[in-house]
Order: structure tokens, then C-alpha cells, then sequence
């Protein structure tokens, strides 16, 4: 098979613009998404509960360290029938994240806005205006069944599959400019298309979220400290 | 009155040295000196701590191993407070002269330095000193040398040299420190002429 | 501590690291610093980079401490102007306040401070200072207690309640407070080494040998902790010296005295240029070896 040979205007006009466009539009993501998000509070008494969660484990890890009087007073300190805050944690009226509460489906909604909307107006974009160039190729020989993956849009059976497309390439910079976006916006950035998919995956896996019901929480934690023996290490 | 206390030059030099390296603590120490009738001369100091709060540990150490080096010659405490304006005498401290008092079985004398007369124009005596007087500590006389040594002094502290001083508990962070200070008396005398 | 090296002679790279190492540990040497500052690194702040904003918030403070409230008026000034809204540089202005003993309006901005945003908790711990500053110890214990009970795995908190109560001269209360420590750094020496020392200084036969079960725990945290074998030492001889039962007594003995020759090991290292003391130490441990062994 004869080598193919690509015109230098695709590099300067495909390659590289796609590079350049997804690039900017990552940054812009960013921008936009610090202008719609506003922060999320963390209420002071949530605090107060994850201070006397992590104490009562403190507690129970490490009071061997007390002598027995001391171990035992703070135990009754944090699960006292009445005025223990474990057991009062336990009482309090479930409140929870609710699905329905508007203010919270705005801020999903946005969050989703802010990853598909990009992606399907750029995506179809640059589909329109570079579809059907082949851009660059990949340094060594691939197997037929990459042919799906780096060349969307270009359908010819006979080209050889190091070959990479426009469509493709520009997947593969929106998914590959990770590190250099941690290297320009620093770490906690929203440019990152992958990552925002990532986050998406692990909302919908994690469903039992620790903060949703912090009843359940005090009440292991009430039941361990109840069971610890005490037992002086030194 | 029972007593009249005068310092010498160079544990009174120490006494401030001690204060200036800890500006935001209160500071502790050893007295050492001999008692000749009513007069107490102080002839040098062995700084402790810079704790408002020294615990008996490192007191009762310390106290032992002065004690073991000069007998009969530790003749009290001084010590400062860490609040400036507060001129009221430490617990620790009282107790601590108590305990000397018992270990040296002759009454011990309280010094105390008044924070706010540590300053360069003040010409009152930055120390004033206690007896005991039955369960309470009276205030007693305090003889000033005046302002020929402060000049002295003011060498002293122009050369920084109280970040060599150590105290008792930076021994015990790191046992090469001298708590005695026998190399900073030698600088002190050298830099500030003193007489000995 | 003891060094002669002169600050003013240092390099700027060197100066640079120092103050460095300094803010990040939060060692307390605010004369160095605003020395450091003056001397060297005020030259060409700029050539500092981001770097520079951490420098001028460590001199401003060290400025405040060391009663050079021109100086941490300038730093305030440069903060400012970089950052006009920044709620940290609003923090060091009442710290100013606080250093040149306007309490009251301090105690307002920090209150302002407390409200914009709850979770910071170093605006409360100003608030504390400045009742400590004004010696209302009682209010301040009362503030700390107030601020544990939601920060109640704080540390820091802990330890200076506990100094507060010592000096209420209620010793209980303070181990109570240092056994909070334990329990949140239970790998950290000092806590157990000052757990000790209060137990001792509460006195009493169940407290010394609890005191002496945490001194033994501080030296294995850090076998070279000086002030854990003097504890070792003075809780053995203690328990040796009124215990009833003659086994225990010599134990404790055998203990006291292997405590020391530790002692006089680590000292018998000590170059007698360095502390021409050492000597005079040694032979006081050695005659204290013998009373010891005596008993």
C-alpha cells in the first residue's frame, strides 16, 4: 500500500485548531461553571456532628490510654440516655438532601447543564465544520478494531487504522488535556470534560452518601462505644 | 522587714536577659547568693522555665541539682508574670520558695520583676523582692545600684545576646544547652564591664 | 535557643527558606523574623513572587508580637491593596487592634468575621486571645469550653484550656483537658510526657504510677526525650520511697537507677565546650545513684 501523504494545510488548519478550540472552551468551562456555582455551605452543625463522630471513634480507639474513670466519664458524656449527643443525634427529626427541594435541582440541573451543553454544541460543531479530514496518525500499526474509535467520520475500509480522523481527534483532546489544565487553572478545576463525567458516575453509584443520614451513623457509633471494653495499655 | 536584697549586676543583668528572651511568657528561676545578717546578696541566678505554669517535675529536678551544686547559697526565686500589666505574685512561684525553703532549711527570698518598668527610661528598680511573713509574702526592701550598670546593660541587649541565654527547660529539650549560662557570664562581664 | 549565628549575614535564598521553615511550622521567633524582614528580604520583596503575600502575613504578625506596629501597618497596607475584599487581611487588622489594645472594636470585627463564616475557626480563637490579652482568664475558659463544643478534636484548644486551668490551680481539670489531647494524637510525646508531669504533680500513690506509665509511654514514642527519663526517674524514686510492698519498692528501684544510667549516658556525650555544666550534672546523677540504690 502506498504511503499517505497528508497536505500541510490540514495540519495547520484541522490538527491544530482542534487542539486550540477544545483547549479554550476547557478554560471557558471553567470560568463559567466558578460564575454558576455558588459554593457549597456546610452548616455549622453538620460540622458539630462530624467533630462528635470522629471523637466517639477517637474514643474508642484510643481511650486505652485513659485510666478507667476517665474513659468511662467521657463515655457516659457522649452516650448519656438523655443528654448524650450520640443519643440525641439519634431523635433528631430526619432531614436529609431532599430530591424535591428546588433550590437542590437547580444546582444539579446546572451541573449537568454545564457538562452537556458543551459537549453537544462543540461536539456537533466541529463534526460540521472538520468532518471527513484525516488528521495525523498514530506512531505504530493497530489492530481493525481501533478503526471505530479513531476514525469516526471517515468510513473507508481500506485506510490503515494508525490513522485518526477529525471527530476523533478532537475526542481524544478532550479527554487527554487533563494535566494540562491542572497545569494552568491549578487542581480543583472544572475544565476537565473527563473528570466531570467521572463525578457524574460516582453521584448516581454512591447513593447511600454518609451525609444523607446521619441518624444511622450516630446510631453505629452509639452501639460500637456502648460494646467497647475498656482496657488501660500502658 | 527582715531582709534587705540587693542584686549584683550580673544576675540582674540575667533576670532581664531571661525576660527579654521570652517576651510573651512568664519566666522562673534560681536565685543564688549568701545572707549575711539582714542583708541578702544576690550573686548570681540560674534561669528555670518560661511557663506561667511549671509543673513539679522539672522544678523539683532543677531545684535538686542547684541545690547539689551550691548548698546552702540558693537563697530564693524570681520570677515575672506573663501578663504585663499583672504585678500580683504567681502561686508557682511561692510555692516554689516554699520548697526551697524546706530543702535549704533557711527562709527563702521571692523576686519579682515588674514588667512594666522593663523599659529603657524607667529609673525605678525593675525588681522588687518578698519575705515571708508568717502565711503571706511582704513586700521588703530592695537595694537599687542604680543607673550605673543599666548603661551596661543596654550594651547587652544592643548585642542580642539574650538568644543565648538557656534556661532549665531548653536543657532539658537539648542537654548541649547550659543552663548555667557560664559562657554568656563571661560575655556579660566582657560586654558590659561589669565588676565582679 | 543558644546561637551566635548573626541573622543580618544571611543570604537572601537562605533567609528566604528560614522564614520558610518558620511559618511552616509555626515556630514563635517573631524578632528573627521581623529581623530577617528588615535586613535582608525587604530589599526586593517582589522577587519573592506569590510567595510574597505568605512572607508579608508572617511579618505582619511577627511585627505585632514583637510590638512593631509601624512595621505590620506597612504589611497590612501591601495586603491590602493586593487583595481589597480578603477576609484574612481583615483578621491581621483586628490583630493590630488587638496589639495596640483597642479590644473592644477587635472583638467586632472578629465577631463580624465569626458570622460571614462560621466554619473558620481562627477567628475564634482570636476572640479567646483577646480575653486572655485583657487577663479575663475566667471568660476565656468559659470561651474555650464554648468553642469545644463544636471543634472538640482540636488539639491546640485542648492544651490551652488545660494551661488555663493550671493556672486556676485546678490540676484535675487540666488532665482532663491533656487526656483529650491523648485521645486525638495518641502518637504525640509531649502529650503524654505533660500527662505525666500533671499526674505527678497531683501527687497521690495511683497518680505516680500513672504518671510513670506515661512517662514510659512518652520515651517510647521518643527514646531521646530527656524530660521522659528525668520522669521515669522521679516517679520510680518516688513509689520506691513509699510503697509498702517490698517487691514493688524494688522494682522501682531497679528502674530509678537504670533511668539514670541512661542519664549519665546521654550526658557523657555532651562536649564540655558546648556546656561546661554537664560535668557538674553527671556527679550530681552519680551521688543520686547512690542514695537511690540505698533504699
Amino acid at each position: 500500500m502506498t504511503d499517505l501523504l497528508l497536505d500541510p494545510a490540514i495540519r495547520t488548519w484541522v490538527f491544530l485548531p482542534i487542539v486550540v478550540i477544545t483547549f479554550f472552551i476547557g478554560i471557558l468551562r471553567h470560568y463559567v461553571s466558578l460564575l454558576l456555582m455558588n459554593k457549597k455551605k456546610v452548616e455549622l452543625e453538620n460540622i458539630a456532628d462530624g467533630q462528635y463522630l470522629l471523637r466517639a471513634r477517637l474514643l474508642r480507639e484510643n481511650g486505652r490510654f485513659l485510666p478507667k474513670t476517665s474513659f468511662n466519664a467521657r463515655r457516659q458524656y457522649l452516650c448519656a440516655e438523655e443528654t448524650g449527643y450520640l443519643s440525641k443525634a439519634q431523635q433528631r427529626p430526619a432531614k436529609g438532601p431532599n430530591p424535591m427541594d428546588p433550590s437542590q435541582m437547580t444546582e444539579m440541573l446546572k451541573g449537568n447543564m454545564m457538562n452537556m451543553i458543551p459537549m453537544i454544541v462543540v461536539g456537533g460543531w466541529i463534526n460540521w465544520t472538520f468532518s471527513g479530514f484525516v488528521t495525523t496518525r498514530v506512531p505504530f500499526p493497530l489492530t481493525l478494531k481501533f478503526k471505530a474509535m479513531l476514525q469516526r467520520g471517515v468510513d473507508l475500509v481500506s485506510l490503515d487504522s494508525a490513522w485518526v480522523s477529525s471527530a476523533s481527534w478532537y475526542f481524544l483532546c478532550m479527554f487527554g488535556l487533563r494535566s494540562i489544565y491542572t497545569l494552568v487553572l491549578g487542581s480543583e478545576n472544572a475544565a476537565d470534560q473527563s473528570k466531570a463525567m467521572e463525578d457524574q458516575m460516582a453521584m448516581t453509584g454512591s447513593a447511600v452518601n454518609p451525609q444523607a443520614d446521619p441518624r444511622a451513623a450516630f446510631k453505629g457509633e452509639w452501639e460500637a462505644l456502648q460494646m467497647t471494653q475498656h482496657q488501660f495499655a500502658l | 522587714m527582715k531582709y534587705q536584697v540587693e542584686t549584683q549586676a550580673l544576675p540582674y543583668s540575667t533576670i532581664i536577659l531571661h525576660c527579654l528572651k521570652y517576651p510573651s511568657k512568664g519566666v522562673f528561676g534560681l536565685l543564688i547568693g549568701n545572707k549575711k545578717g539582714d542583708k541578702v546578696t544576690v550573686t548570681g541566678c540560674v534561669p528555670l522555665s518560661h511557663e506561667s505554669t511549671p509543673l513539679a517535675p522539672p522544678l523539683e529536678l532543677a531545684t535538686a541539682l542547684v541545690h547539689g551544686k551550691f548548698g546552702v547559697s540558693l537563697v530564693g526565686v524570681y520570677f515575672s508574670n506573663s501578663n504585663p500589666s499583672d504585678a500580683s505574685l504567681n502561686m508557682y512561684a511561692t510555692r516554689l520558695a516554699d520548697r526551697i525553703t524546706s530543702v535549704t532549711s533557711s527562709p527563702a527570698i521571692l523576686v519579682q520583676v515588674m514588667n512594666e518598668r522593663l523599659v529603657s527610661d524607667c529609673d525605678q528598680d525593675r525588681l522588687v523582692a518578698y519575705e515571708k511573713d508568717g502565711d503571706s509574702w511582704k513586700e521588703t526592701k530592695t537595694i537599687f545600684q542604680g543607673s550605673n550598670f543599666l548603661r551596661g546593660l543596654q550594651a547587652v541587649i544592643q548585642k542580642k545576646l539574650y538568644r543565648e541565654l538557656a534556661d532549665f527547660e531548653n536543657h532539658l529539650d537539648n542537654p548541649e544547652f547550659d543552663f548555667y549560662n557560664t559562657n554568656l557570664s563571661n560575655k556579660l562581664v566582657q560586654v558590659a564591664e561589669f565588676r565582679t | 535557643m543558644a546561637e551566635t549565628t548573626d541573622l543580618t549575614q544571611l543570604s537572601y535564598e537562605d533567609a528566604r527558606a528560614m522564614l520558610k521553615k518558620w511559618r511552616e511550622c509555626g515556630v514563635r521567633r517573631s524578632e528573627e523574623v521581623v529581623e530577617i524582614w528588615e535586613h535582608i528580604i525587604s530589599r526586593s520583596p517582589a522577587s519573592l513572587g506569590d510567595e510574597q503575600w505568605a512572607v508579608l502575613e508572617q511579618v505582619c504578625i511577627a511585627g505585632l508580637d514583637a510590638a512593631r506596629v509601624d512595621l505590620a501597618q506597612e504589611c497590612i497596607d501591601s495586603l491590602h491593596a493586593q487583595f481589597p475584599e480578603s477576609n484574612r487581611v481583615l483578621k491581621l487588622k483586628a490583630m493590630q487592634l488587638e496589639a495596640t489594645e483597642h479590644y473592644q472594636k477587635a472583638l467586632e470585627i472578629y465577631d463580624r468575621l465569626v458570622e460571614e463564616d462560621p466554619n473558620n475557626n481562627s477567628y475564634r480563637k482570636r476572640k479567646v486571645a483577646v480575653l486572655l490579652a485583657q487577663g479575663k482568664r475566667l471568660d476565656a475558659i468559659r470561651a474555650i469550653n464554648e468553642y469545644l463544643k463544636i471543634f472538640l478534636n482540636d488539639p491546640e484548644a485542648w492544651l490551652q484550656l488545660s494551661e488555663l486551668f493550671l493556672q486556676e490551680n485546678d490540676v484535675a481539670k487540666a488532665v482532663h483537658c491533656l487526656e483529650e489531647c491523648v485521645l486525638i494524637q495518641p502518637l504525640n510525646s509531649m502529650y503524654f510526657r505533660r500527662l505525666g508531669d500533671l499526674r505527678y504533680t497531683q501527687g497521690g500513690a495511683e497518680n505516680i504510677e500513672l504518671a510513670r506509665a506515661y512517662y514510659e509511654r512518652a520515651l517510647k514514642i521518643n527514646p531521646t526525650d530527656l524530660r521522659s527519663q528525668y520522669g521515669i526517674l522521679l516517679s520510680n524514686n518516688q513509689i520506691a520511697s513509699t510503697t509498702k510492698s517490698a517487691s514493688e519498692k524494688k522494682k522501682a528501684g531497679t528502674a530509678a537507677v537504670d533511668a539514670i544510667d541512661n542519664l549519665v549516658n546521654r550526658y557523657q556525650k555532651i562536649s564540655p565546650k558546648s556546656n561546661p555544666e554537664s560535668d557538674g550534672i553527671l556527679n550530681c546523677l552519680e551521688a543520686m545513684k547512690v542514695t537511690v540504690g540505698s533504699k
